[in-house]
C-alpha cells in the first residue's frame, strides 16, 4: 500500500523552485559575492602566438602601476589539472600553445590596477610551427602539441598515443566490415564537418578563491557545475587532501557542459596560493571576450562514414572515422570521443562495425564538454549519411531508418543489449505531425520549402563508477531540507528532486527545500553532467526521503502503538485511521518522542540515500565491447519544416517537433523545458554557429558580435515537444535522462530539410545564409554536394581582400 | 575585459562641451548614447582619458520636421526617438527602416541616430539612409559654427571630417522634392542583432524628368557609397523591368568595394548588393506608383 499522498508528487506539473528569485533578480550569483576590501582580483595576460617558446616575460612595469599586488607567471605554479587526461595547466610553462592561452596573472588591489598592469606585461617569444587541421595534426607528427604527452597521467578507459597528436583513440572492432563491404549491394561512403562551437551560457566564469594561512585550507566560490569534481581534480593537481578544500557553488547562469569539471579555478588559485598572496581572496572575473579563450567549447570535427547496405535495404556493415578537433587540451574533451565511439552505430542496428574515434591536440583554444557531449558531433554526421545512403538506394529516408532501427534487446555496437524504447512510435507521431510525407508549397514568395528529419540517441556518458547520495532532513515544522549536490543550472533538478521528496514523504512541495551545493554541508556527487542526475541522485535523493519516512513512520507507529503499516502522510498529516490519529508533523521529529514507554526516543530525522550503477563496465581497450557499456540510452527524433530564400540562402523553420523515449516524466514542465530549450539551441547550432580563426590561429568571434546564437526571430515560435513513457528498469520511477538529447539532432534534421529543398547535400555545419547562398550557386552549376572544410576560412582569410584601413 | 580608469565630465550646455573638448584636445572623446564609444573602452579599442557625456546638454536633444526644409536630428536624438517619430514615418521610409534594423529596442533606446553616423563604422545602417537623403552636418566647434555636406563628412572607417573640439549639433534630412518612397534593407546573419553584412538604401522621387532613384550603400566600403551608374540607368523609370533592375544591380555591385571579414565573404556581398538594389528599387518604385507615400 502506498503510505504517502501529495499533490506535487513525480508527474505533477508544478512551479519550479528559485524561479521567483531569479525573476525578481535577488539570487545572488558568484560575481554578486562581497568579500570586502580584503579581495583582491585577477587578470590574465594573454599569448599572442598560436604556438611558441616562452623567451622571457617582463612584468617589471606591470609591478609599477599602483595597486598591483604580484604578476604570477607559469613557472610559479607548475600543476597539471585534468579530469581524465593532465594535459592542462593554468598558465603557459615553457611554451605557449594557443593564441590566448594564459602566460601570466596580474593581481592587485582593484580591478582597474588589475586591467592596467596586465596592460603592461610584455612577452618574448620564438616561433614555432602550429599546427591547425586536425587531419594533418592527426596524420603527420611535423608538430607535437604535446611532446611531453607520455608523461600525463590518465584514467585508464582512455588511450593516449605519446609521440603523436592522438589523446584518445577510442575503438570499435565488431564482427568483420571488410567482408561485409564485399558481401553488400550498395557501399555508401560520405563525410561531414563542423567547427568549434560555443555553450554562449550568460554569466561568464568567475571565481573567488582562498587559502586560509594558518592550516593551507582552501575556499574555493566558484560557478562551478560539479562542485565535488571540482575538488577532486584540484585535489589531485595539487597533491592536497580532499578534506582541505571546501567548494561552495553559488547559483550559476547557465552551464551547457562549459563548467563542469574544474574550468577557471586553477588559474584562479595560481593567485591566491602564491606565497605573497595567499590569506586573502582571489577573484578572477573572466570577460566575456575571453571565455571561449579560457575554458572549453564543443570540439570540431571531421566524421567519415562507410556504410555497406544490402539488397533488402539492411546496413550489414560500418566504418567510422571520427576527428575531433580538442585543441591544446583533451582533458575533458577525450571523453565526448569516446562516448560518440560507444554509441557510433547511431540509433541503428548493425552486426559489422570498424570505428576510429580521435581526440587530436591542435594549437587552438581547447574542446571538452558540452551539451550532447559527441553524440550531437556523431549525429550531425550519422542522420546526415543515412539520408544520402536512403536516397541512393532509392528508399524513403524515414522508412530506411525504420528498418534498421536499433529495437530493443538488438546489441549495440559495443554489444550490450539495447534497453526497452518506443522509437517507432515517436517516429510515427512526428511523420505524421509534421506531414513528412507531403509535398507543401512555400509560404513565403520567391522561396522553396523542405522537410527533413533525424533520431537522436544518448547515454549518459561518464565512468563506470559515477556514483551519487543525498540527505534528506525533517524539520520540526514538517519542512523538508534536501542536500543533494547537483548544480540546478536552469535544468530545474530542485524542483525534480523536491517532488521526489514530496512524492516519498507525503509533505507539500511548498515545504521542502534544496540547496546550491557546497563541499562542506552536502554529500558526494560525481558531477552534473550527462543527463544524469534525475536518474542518478534521483536514486539517492528517493533512497534518502524513503529511509526519511521509513524512520518517521517507525516513530509515529511506537508513539500511536500501531504497525507502520497502518500509517500514511498526507499533504504533511501523519494519519493512522485505525487509532483515529491525525497530527501535522511537529517538533517531536526534531526533539524525539515521549513515548508511552516513558522514554524519549528518536530526534532529528536524516534520512541518507547512495547510488551507484551497478553493473556497467568500462568498453574493452582494443574492441570497445562491454556487456553493458552505459545504464542506459534515452532515444528521440526531430522533425523539422523550413523554407529557403534562394536569392540570398536565408533559412526559416517553419515548424519544429522533437520526440523522447524519456521512461517517466518525474517534473513534466522541466522536461518540456529541456525539450525545448535543447531543440531551439540546436537549431542555433545548426543555422549560424561557428567559431572562426584568422590564418595565425587567432579567434575572430571572441563575442556576441560575431559569434552569432539564434535570437527569439530566429526560431520558430513554438517548439512541438513531447515524450513517450516506457519504463527504465533500473531507475527511480522509470526515468531516463533527458536533458541533453534535444540538442542532438535538430542540426542534421535541418540539414536534410535543406536537401529537400535545395536538391544539393551541404555536407559543413552551420548552414548559415551565405553557405546556403554558395550552395544553391553550386547546384546552378551542376553540383550534387558542397563540402566546405572548416579550415577552408583560414585560407580563404589568407587570401581575402582586407584593404581597408 | 574592463575599462581602464578615466574621467567623466558632463557639461550642461554646448559652450561648455566645446570647452571641455578644446581643453583636454585629443585626451578627450565624446559620448553621446555611449552604444559604441564604452564597448569599444571595455575592449580598449580607443583609452580616452577624459570622457565628454554629452547627455546633459540641451541644444543636443530632439527632432524637429519642417515640410520645406526636411527634418532636423539633435545629437541625442535616440535611434527610437527617430524610427517611431510620425513624420519621419511618413516621409523619411529609408531612414524609419534603418532605425528599426538597427540592434534591438533596448539598445535603440540609448544608441543615438547621429551618434551611429559620427562612429563612421563602415556597416552603421543609419549611413546609407543619411547618403540618400544627402543629410547636412551640423556643427559647431572652437570657430563657431558650420555646415558639411554628408558626402564629405566620413572619410574613412571610423574617421570623419571633423575639426579638434569640434561637435555635431544636429544633422538635417532635406524633404525629398515631390512624391517620395524610400527603403532600407539589411542583410545580416540573423534576423536581429546583427551589424549589417550588405546595407541598401533606396529612394526614389517623382520629379519633372520621371521617377529619379537615389542608392547607397552600408559595409561594402570604406567610406558612404552612392551608386552614381546604377541612379543614372534607373532614371526616369516608374517600373523599372527586370533587364533594367539587372543592368541597374550590377552597376551597384561596380560601385562599391567590399572586404572579406568574419561576417561574409567578398563575393557573397557583392551578389547581395545586386540582390538588394533589386530588391530595394523594386519595393520604391511599386511605393511611388500606388498610393503610399513612404
Amino acid at each position: 500500500m502506498k503510505q504517502t499522498v501529495t499533490r506535487n508528487g513525480v508527474g505533477a506539473w508544478t512551479t519550479r523552485k528559485y524561479d521567483h528569485e531569479k525573476a525578481v533578480g535577488t539570487l545572488a550569483f558568484t560575481d554578486d559575492l562581497r568579500f570586502g576590501p580584503e579581495l583582491l582580483h585577477a587578470r590574465a595576460f594573454r599569448s599572442t602566438k598560436a604556438h611558441a617558446e616562452i623567451v622571457s616575460i617582463d612584468v617589471s612595469e606591470a609591478m609599477k602601476v599602483k595597486g598591483v599586488v604580484k604578476v604570477v607567471v607559469g613557472e610559479n605554479f607548475v600543476h597539471r589539472f585534468g579530469l581524465y587526461l593532465h594535459d592542462r595547466t593554468p598558465l603557459a610553462v615553457g611554451k605557449v600553445r594557443y593564441v590566448g592561452e594564459p602566460v601570466a596573472l596580474v593581481v592587485a588591489e582593484t580591478e582597474e590596477a588589475a586591467e592596467e598592469g596586465m596592460l603592461k606585461v610584455t612577452a618574448k617569444y620564438r616561433d614555432l610551427p602550429p599546427v591547425f587541421d586536425p587531419i594533418k595534426a592527426a596524420t603527420d607528427n611535423s608538430v607535437l602539441v604535446h611532446p611531453e604527452l607520455e608523461t600525463y597521467e590518465h584514467v585508464p578507459f582512455i588511450t593516449p598515443f605519446p609521440g603523436t597528436n592522438i589523446a584518445n583513440w577510442f575503438r570499435i572492432r565488431r564482427g568483420d566490415v571488410e567482408k561485409a563491404f564485399a558481401e553488400s549491394k550498395y557501399v555508401v561512403e560520405e563525410a561531414v564537418n563542423c567547427p568549434q562551437i560555443a555553450h554562449g551560457f550568460l554569466e561568464p566564469h568567475c571565481c573567488i578563491c582562498k587559502e586560509e594561512l594558518s592550516t593551507g585550507n582552501l575556499t574555493i566560490w566558484s560557478t562551478a557545475q560539479s562542485a565535488f569534481a571540482l575538488r577532486e581534480i584540484i585535489a589531485t593537481g595539487l597533491g592536497y587532501p580532499l578534506a582541505k578544500i571546501r567548494v561552495i557553488a553559488p547559483p550559476i547562469g547557465g552551464g551547457f557542459g562549459g563548467k563542469a569539471g574544474m574550468t577557471v579555478e586553477a588559474l584562479c588559485l595560481a593567485g591566491a596560493m602564491d606565497p605573497d598572496i595567499k590569506g586573502r581572496p582571489v577573484k578572477l572575473y573572466i570577460p566575456r571576450e575571453e571565455v571561449m579563450l579560457t575554458s572549453w567549447v564543443r570540439q570540431a570535427y571531421i566524421a567519415k562514414i562507410k556504410l555497406g547496405i544490402d539488397a533488402d535495404g539492411k546496413i550489414t556493415a560500418i566504418k567510422n572515422n571520427f576527428y575531433f578537433d580538442t585543441g591544446i587540451s583533451a582533458e575533458y574533451g577525450a571523453n565526448p570521443v569516446r562516448s560518440a565511439g560507444y554509441s557510433s552505430t547511431g540509433c541503428y542496428y548493425i552486426p559489422n562495425v570498424w570505428t576510429d574515434s580521435y581526440a587530436v591536440y591542435t594549437n587552438k583554444p581547447f574542446g571538452g564538454a558540452y551539451r550532447g557531449f559527441g553524440l550531437p558531433e556523431l549525429m550531425g554526421a550519422m542522420e546526415v549519411v543515412i539520408d544520402i545512403a536512403a536516397r541512393k538506394i532509392g528508399m524513403d529516408p524515414i522508412e530506411f531508418r525504420l528498418k534498421n532501427m536499433l529495437r530493443t534487446g538488438l546489441p549495440t555496437c559495443t554489444g550490450m543489449p539495447m534497453n526497452a524504447h518506443s522509437l517507432d512510435t515517436i517516429v510515427e507521431k512526428i511523420v505524421d505531425r509534421m506531414k513528412l510525407k507531403e509535398k507543401e508549397p512555400a509560404k513565403r514568395k520567391g522561396w522553396v520549402r523542405g522537410k527533413g528529419f533525424a533520431l537522436a540517441l544518448k547515454a549518459p556518458a561518464m565512468p563506470a563508477d559515477a556514483s551519487s547520495s543525498a540527505i534528506v532532513k525533517i524539520l520540526g515544522d514538517g519542512g523538508v531540507e534536501v542536500l543533494a549536490a547537483t548544480m540546478d543550472m536552469g535544468q530545474g533538478a530542485y524542483t525534480a528532486y523536491a517532488q521526489i521528496a514530496s512524492e516519498e514523504l507525503g509533505i507539500p512541495i511548498e515545504k521542502i527545500r534544496c540547496y546550491y551545493p557546497d563541499t562542506q554541508s552536502h554529500p558526494y556527487d560525481w558531477q552534473t553532467v550527462a543527463s544524469r542526475s534525475c536518474w542518478s541522485m534521483g536514486m539517492a535523493v528517493k533512497r534518502a526521503a524513503t529511509d526519511a519516512r521509513e524512520k518517521l513512520l517507525a516513530l509515529y507507529a511506537e508513539f500511536w502503538q500501531t504497525d507502520p503499516e497502518t500509517i500514511t502522510i498526507e499533504h504533511g498529516i501523519v494519519k493512522c485511521k485505525a487509532k483515529g490519529k491525525a497530527e501535522p508533523i511537529d517538533v517531536q521529529v526534531q526533539n524525539g518522542f515521549f513515548m508511552p514507554s516513558g522514554k524519549f526516543v528518536g530526534g532529528p530525522i536524516i534520512g541518507s540515500g547512495t547510488f551507484v550503477p551497478p553493473d556497467v563496465v568500462n568498453p574493452d581497450p582494443e574492441t570497445g565491447q562491454s556487456p553493458k557499456s552505459v545504464v542506459h540510452f534515452t532515444v528521440g527524433a526531430v522533425g523539422v519544416d523550413v523554407e529557403v530564400d534562394p536569392a540570398t540562402g536565408a533559412v526559416e523553420v517553419n515548424k519544429v517537433s522533437a520526440g523522447y523515449d524519456i521512461g517517466k516524466a518525474v517534473s513534466p514542465m522541466n522536461v518540456r523545458g529541456q525539450i525545448e530549450g535543447g531543440t531551439v539551441q540546436g537549431i542555433s547550432a545548426g543555422l549560424m554557429e561557428a567559431m572562426y580563426y584568422d590564418e595565425h590561429g587567432k579567434l575572430l568571434t571572441p563575442d556576441f558580435t560575431d559569434y552569432k546564437i539564434a535570437t527569439s526571430m530566429d526560431v520558430p515560435g513554438e517548439v512541438d515537444a513531447f515524450w513517450e513513457e516506457t519504463p527504465e528498469e533500473l531507475s527511480p520511477y522509470g526515468n531516463r535522462g533527458v536533458a541533453e538529447h534535444s540538442m542532438i539532432s535538430p542540426a542534421p534534421a535541418i540539414n536534410n530539410a535543406l536537401f529537400d529543398a535545395l536538391g544539393i547535400r551541404i555536407h559543413t555545419y552551420p548552414t548559415g545564409r551565405e553557405r546556403v547562398y554558395k550552395a544553391i550557386q553550386e547546384k546552378k552549376r551542376g553540383e550534387t554536394d558542397i563540402w566546405e572544410y572548416p579550415y577552408a576560412l583560414e585560407q580563404s582569410y589568407k587570401n581575402a581582400v582586407k584593404e581597408w584601413k | 575585459m574592463s575599462m581602464l580608469a578615466f574621467e567623466l565630465e558632463r557639461p550642461r550646455d554646448l559652450a561648455s562641451a566645446v570647452e571641455s573638448l578644446g581643453r583636454h584636445g585629443s585626451r578627450a572623446m565624446l559620448k553621446a548614447g555611449g552604444t559604441d564609444v564604452i564597448v569599444w573602452m571595455h575592449k580598449h579599442a580607443v583609452q580616452p582619458e577624459v570622457l565628454v557625456d554629452l547627455s546633459e546638454v540641451p541644444e543636443l536633444g530632439g527632432i524637429s520636421f519642417y515640410p520645406h526644409r526636411g527634418i532636423k536630428i539633435g545629437a541625442m536624438a535616440t535611434v527610437n526617438q527617430v524610427g517611431t517619430h510620425e513624420d519621419a514615418r511618413v516621409h523619411y521610409g529609408a531612414l524609419v527602416d534603418a532605425c528599426l534594423s538597427h540592434s534591438d529596442p533596448l539598445i535603440r533606446n540609448k544608441a543615438t541616430v547621429v551618434g551611429n553616423v559620427c562612429a563612421a563604422v563602415p556597416s552603421g545602417d543609419l549611413i546609407p539612409a543619411f547618403s540618400v537623403y544627402e543629410a547636412v552636418m551640423h556643427v559647431y566647434g572652437p570657430g563657431g559654427e558650420r555646415d558639411i555636406a554628408f558626402a564629405d563628412f566620413i572619410t574613412g572607417p571610423r574617421k570623419n571630417s571633423l575639426a579638434p573640439g569640434e561637435i555635431v549639433v544636429s544633422a538635417t534630412l532635406p524633404m525629398p522634392s515631390g512624391r517620395s518612397a524610400a527603403c532600407y534593407i539589411k542583410l545580416g546573419r540573423r534576423n536581429a542583432l546583427d551589424l549589417a553584412q550588405v546595407g541598401v538604401a533606396c529612394l526614389a522621387m517623382q520629379g519633372s524628368k520621371g521617377a529619379e532613384y537615389r542608392l547607397a550603400y552600408g559595409a561594402v566600403s570604406p567610406r558612404p557609397v552612392r551608386a552614381a551608374e546604377a541612379e543614372d540607368i534607373l532614371a526616369g523609370s516608374e517600373s523599372p523591368d527586370e533587364a533594367l533592375l539587372d543592368r541597374a544591380a550590377k552597376a551597384a555591385a561596380a560601385a562599391v568595394n567590399p572586404i572579406t571579414d568574419v561576417r561574409a565573404g567578398r563575393e557573397y556581398r557583392l551578389s547581395m548588393v545586386e540582390e538588394l538594389t533589386r530588391r530595394a528599387v523594386s519595393i520604391c518604385a511599386e511605393r511611388l506608383t500606388g498610393r503610399e507615400s513612404r
